[in-house]
């Protein structure tokens, strides 16, 4: 697996303390990182922020502190942490994504009102608590396991697994319930 | 079970991770149950439904420029921390060079044209006059060209290389951006969005349409970014009509309008328009975006304390105005040297983590020495003029990283290097005395054998100031005691009040935020005893826009004045400012009270680059001159214009000339 190769050949540029150390994490992880937090924030630009945010904060800790045990799961929590921060900060002025509103709005089950299929798990994901969400995201989108979704979140394995069941149980109900209100 | 049970059991049935007797029961009451089945299917699909998750607007359009985004801000971090000697695991050998050759092919280009948008509404940008000529010596600011909306009373200043590359490959904006117009202090430049420096961009005058025109809300309201604005609240605000200008992407990406309403710059965002039928939400989002604007003052006066000695409120200086003149000397004071000649650009996005020290020996007319870049320079005109000093008997190994001077026996002068301290008497070659890598030297007033010097904490628990009773050849801790004792702690200053020889001062840094309290301020005395002083309504905290790091601090015996700068924040947003204290001598600590002497830089862009204003020696004779250095690096954007900075006040900080630098790197 591909995902695999990029961790065993970071990890081991850690382990050296090598030549390109830096660039070669950056290079393997920011298209992921950055898609995970498009995702997770439902905005482009904010996440090209947080991506930012996330790389320098990990080189800043790569370069005075001891080196993680799990580069992939650090950097993702790195990111979750960032991005729940900054989630934090705007929640006063965050309002859901329009394509949300228009949901709501829509006048009838014309055919042009119907969302896609893709769109309609997009909102269903929206409308779970962002830590549901990046539990969902972590584990079926990134491929994290359990035991990294945990260390990424700051859980246990045993409450990470929870939540996720929890996160899973609480998407399909979002997701029915949007489909039902589009309609046939 | 019933179909409550079920569904709660589904996710660990369809994980196969339930008793076989569980398993079995389920199975069964998805035999008889619609309802439940279309809970299975979605729950069978799920991994596949959210790994082909769409990208968000933009995304994929966004991808290789953030690499190159993120690429020069982590070049330009791993350059702060070589500057600062900061354990660089990484740092020699780093492949960013690769990543920003990339960066720069990926510049579509600057396209700078008052082409209007629509041409009913916005007005034509034309040029205005060139301001170089008033810079009488070639100095690091480019030339700028103003254009101006004459209709809308409005104006957009940028350097003049844009005018020249107009697009094509290889050209980077500089990163800065002045706003101008009716209410809109000079000051008040947009600077630092990375975005300037990547995409083609689009400036033009227009005004900001109307909530409720329907063709003006074509463009619905993605994100105002928020991030590092924290003084956000609902306002009730409208700015339609007024002028703004627009700094257009890509065509696909989030356009930005910036706009003064009553003095303040406001930042909006727009995504690209929507269907037809999706505008009436857009509208109410829209107009719901217009209430909830953050903001940034652009024009900021000291508010002193009632009762305190205030000096005159800030004036608004135009565009190519040449600061005030300094105040006449003192009659029957010999006159003063004259003072360097200033640039009449002011404020420019500056840096100064490259001057790391700066002194005034006592001596008349005065000396200046800094410490720019590891290496020592003089000036004997206040800072207009310098020149490298002598390096000799200096190992050719040592970098510089401050200088000090005894003030009582101004002859003697202190090198701190990184391989060991240094003293010379006069103009005779330098004598190692320890090889203590000092990053802060202050010499007593009484006994001048008596040395304080400031070191890296390297050892948990280790002192990070240290007391030397024989000139510096034995040292021995002298605290402060700090509240954590991670490594990475460092003493940046040590001050010794020359009204009272037995009390000091101390900044504490940290290069471990996240572990340690940065930015600390101390007051101790002669026995070693510290205290923290406390910076009253400035002391960091979440929330706190005004949180000031302390990056440095001067005393102004005259004045009894103790400045401290700032440094950026997540707290401060880059709210970066000068705060002074008229009592920092009080015997009752708790009574010393601070109060803002300027505004340095204001949060207007996110950049996740230091910037900082540093006070760094006060020239305490008629005109009295404060002197600081202030850096701000915009995301890896190292052009001229954003290397540093040498400011200085005549007026207890409220106004800033930048020195001219003429000698310096």
């Amino acid at each position: 697996m591909l995902t695999l190769s990029y961790r065993s050949q970071a990890m081991e540029s850690v382990r050296c303390g090598p030549v390109e150390g830096f660039a070669l994490i950056f290079e393997q992880y920011y298209a992921g990182i950055y898609r995970y937090l498009c995702r997770l924030v439902s905005d482009a630009d904010l996440a090209e922020d947080l991506a930012q945010q996330t790389f320098l904060k990990a080189y800043r800790a790569l370069s005075a502190g001891p080196q993680p045990d799990n580069l992939h799961a650090w950097l993702y929590a790195i990111a979750t942490h960032t991005a729940f921060s900054a989630l934090r900060r705007r929640r006063l002025i965050a309002w859901l994504p329009l394509a949300g509103e228009s949901v709501r709005h829509a006048s009838g089950p014309g055919p042009e009102a119907r969302l896609g299929e893709r769109e309609l798990v997009a909102q269903a994901l929206a409308q779970l608590p962002r830590r549901d969400a990046a539990c969902l995201l972590l584990h079926f989108h990134e491929g994290l396991s359990c035991a990294e979704v945990a260390q990424a979140l700051g859980l246990s394995i045993s409450a990470a697994k929870s939540r996720l069941y929890r996160a899973r149980e609480a998407f399909c109900e979002a997701y029915l319930r949007l489909s039902e209100e589009v309609g046939p | 079970m019933n179909c409550r049970h079920v569904r709660a059991l589904l996710p660990r049935y369809v994980d196969g991770e339930l008793a076989a007797e569980d398993m079995a029961r389920v199975a069964e009451h998805l035999a008889g149950c619609p309802a439940c089945q279309r809970r299975l299917a979605v729950h069978r699909q799920m991994p596949a439904m959210l790994a082909e998750l769409p990208q968000p607007r933009g995304a994929s359009a966004g991808e290789e420029l953030l690499r190159a985004r993120i690429s020069t801000a982590l070049e330009a971090e791993r350059r702060r921390q070589a500057r600062w000697g900061v354990l660089d695991r990484w740092g020699n050998a780093l492949g960013w060079a690769a990543a920003s050759a990339v960066a720069l092919l990926l510049v579509a280009g600057v396209i700078l044209t008052g082409r209007p948008l629509v041409e009913q509404r916005f007005g034509a940008l034309r040029p205005a006059a060139r301001t170089t000529a008033a810079q009488p010596v070639a100095t690091p600011i480019s030339p700028t060209v103003r254009y101006l909306s004459p209709e809308l009373g409005f104006s957009v200043e940028c350097p003049a290389d844009w005018t020249a590359r107009t697009s094509g490959p290889g050209v980077e904006a500089p990163g800065w951006l002045r706003l101008g117009g009716a209410g809109f202090a000079s000051d008040g430049y947009v600077q630092g969005d990375q975005a300037l420096g990547h995409y083609a961009i689009q400036v033009s005058v227009l005004q900001v349409p109307a909530p409720t025109a329907a063709e003006a809300v074509q463009a619905w309201l993605a994100i105002l970014d928020p991030g590092y604005r924290q003084a956000i609240g609902q306002r009730a605000l409208t700015l339609a009509g007024e002028p703004a200008v627009e700094l257009t992407n890509l065509p696909d990406r989030t356009r930005q309008v910036w706009a003064v309403h009553e003095g303040r710059l406001y930042k909006l965002s727009f995504s690209p328009p929507q269907a037809s039928e999706r505008d009436a939400p857009a509208l109410a989002a829209y107009d719901q975006f217009l209430q909830s604007l953050a903001f940034v003052p652009i024009t900021q006066t000291a508010v002193p304390p009632t009762g305190t000695p205030t000096p005159a409120p800030t004036p608004t200086r135009q565009p190519g105005q040449v600061p005030t003149a300094p105040a006449p000397p003192t009659p029957g004071q010999p006159e003063p040297s004259p003072m360097p000649v200033v640039t009449p650009t002011v404020e420019l996005p500056p840096y100064a983590r490259q001057v790391t020290s700066l002194v005034v020996t006592p001596s008349d007319p005065p000396v200046v020495y800094a410490v720019v870049d590891g290496q020592l320079y003089r000036s004997a005109d206040r800072g207009a003029t310098w020149a490298g000093e002598t390096m000799a008997g200096l190992p050719a190994s040592a970098a510089l990283t401050g200088v000090a001077v005894d003030y009582k026996h101004p002859e003697t002068t202190y090198l701190l290097t990184s391989e060991g301290l240094y003293r010379r008497q006069g103009t005779a070659a330098w004598q190692r005395i320890s090889d203590l890598q000092a990053t802060a030297l202050a010499v007593d007033m009484v006994d001048a054998n008596t040395l304080w010097a400031g070191v890296l904490r390297k050892e948990a628990g280790q002192a990070v100031v240290l007391r030397s009773p024989d000139g510096g050849r034995t040292w021995s801790p002298a605290g402060p005691e700090l509240e954590a004792s991670p490594l990475g702690s460092w003493a940046s200053d040590i001050l010794v009040n020359p009204n009272d020889p037995d009390m000091l001062w101390a900044v504490v840094r940290s290069n471990r935020r996240d572990l340690a309290p940065d930015g600390l301020l101390f007051r101790g005395d002669r026995d070693g005893h510290w205290q923290r002083l406390s910076l009253g309504a400035f002391d960091p905290a979440p929330g706190n826009v005004d949180s000031v790091y302390v990056a440095g601090i001067a005393y102004d015996p005259n004045a009894n004045l103790l400045f401290a700068g700032s440094e950026r924040s997540n707290d401060n947003a880059g709210r970066i400012l000068v705060l002074r204290s008229p009592n920092a001598d009080a015997a009752d600590a708790a009574s010393i009270h601070w109060e803002v002497a300027k505004y340095i830089a204001l949060p207007i862009e996110p950049c996740y680059a230091p910037g900082l204003v540093r006070p760094l020696a006060v020239d305490a004779r008629a005109p009295r001159s404060l002197y600081a250095a202030t850096d701000i690096v915009w995301c890896g954007d190292e052009s001229p214009l954003d290397r540093y900075r040498l400011l200085a006040s005549h007026d207890d900080g409220v106004n800033w000339d930048t020195l001219q630098m003429a000698g310096l790197p």
